[in-house]
């Protein structure tokens, strides 16, 4: 049931991308590891090393485009292509602060009913 | 194990051999590394938690008799996490990665992987800290679900619809959920629209 509710709700098209976050909301954003291993997942396909850069058209509510794929993933998921590093970084920090909350959720709390 | 390489090959038949020399294809590419990731991220969020908190008794029996200290426990479970998240992520990424079309060079592939694991790690651990810090394993997988949904609600991507679907023939319409945004939609928005913005939908919906 999980995986049927997962399944349609995501693939409707009603989650917004980075840009359409709003002000109040975009510190989840960018405090989120499920965005930061998508943009490191994302260099890793869509970085250009060939020159010239593959291009597509891209369609808006005003104008018809052409970017380089580069750019229109860049301005999708709202980071540079040069990141790849951070957010591998920032990956392992967020792996290390939980881990650390395990411990010492681990050392402190108990749910023994006597 | 099974149901790590059934996700993987699923998958990549949903997305199998995508073209991305046009939006439809980029977003898709964008789509099956979330997808993969979400549907990674959960399995073993949910897989780790009714075993760790089963697993809670015996542990407080046992420091309570100062068997060992209570960071060696949580040591071995991380370490033996660890091992079997990677393989266990290798089996998801292989089939996907190279159905789907992903980048066929190493340094792409690993590169992947790399954050591919990490994202199965944190959620893993996320689940080893949510089974021990709530009171049962009923509230641990409701807190542990809130989390996870904000999570992958706030990722910044949303799916295009403009999909080819592979060997699976299923379009947009057959989707009951994108049907009703659908119908929703268009009637508040259609009307106020021009002839270029009808185009925008189009290729949007």
């Amino acid at each position: 049931m999980t995986f049927l509710v997962r399944t349609t709700h995501t693939r409707c098209c009603f989650c917004c991308t980075a840009g359409d976050i709003p002000a109040g909301w975009i510190w989840v954003y960018y405090l989120n590891p499920v965005a930061k291993a998508l943009i490191a997942m994302s260099i890793t396909q869509f970085a250009c090393d060939t020159t010239p850069c593959p291009t597509i058209e891209v369609v808006t509510e005003t104008v018809v485009r052409i970017q380089t794929k580069e750019q229109y993933v860049s301005e999708f998921l709202d980071a540079g292509f040069d990141w790849y590093g951070r957010m591998i970084g920032y990956l392992i920090l967020t792996l290390g602060v939980v881990i650390s909350l395990s411990f010492i959720i681990i050392k402190n709390v108990r749910h023994i009913k006597r | 194990m099974v149901v790590m390489i059934f996700l993987g090959v699923m998958f990549g038949l949903l997305y199998l051999q995508i073209d991305d020399s046009d939006l439809g294809g980029v977003v898709s590419k964008i789509s099956v590394m979330y997808m993969g990731g979400a549907f990674c991220g959960v399995m073993h969020a949910s897989a780790a938690l009714p075993v760790l908190v089963r697993d809670r008794a015996v542990f407080y029996r046992e420091q309570s008799s100062h068997t060992y200290a209570s960071w060696l426990y949580a040591l071995a479970l991380i370490l033996a996490e660890t091992i079997y998240v990677f393989f266990f992520c290798l089996l998801f990424v292989v089939p996907l990665y190279f159905l789907v079309g992903l980048e066929n060079t190493a340094s792409a592939f690993w590169g992947f992987f790399l954050a591919f694991y990490l994202l199965s790690l944190i959620m893993q651990n996320t689940g080893l800290l949510f089974a021990n810090l709530c009171p049962n394993g009923v509230v641990a997988e409701q807190a542990q679900g809130a989390l996870i949904s904000f999570f992958f609600l706030f990722a910044g991507v949303f799916i295009q619809s403009t999909l080819s679907y592979g060997v699976i023939g299923v379009r947009s319409q057959s989707r009951f959920v994108t049907c009703a945004c659908s119908s929703l939609w268009q009637h508040d928005v259609l009307g106020t629209y021009d002839s270029h913005s009808l185009l925008f939908l189009l290729h949007s919906w």
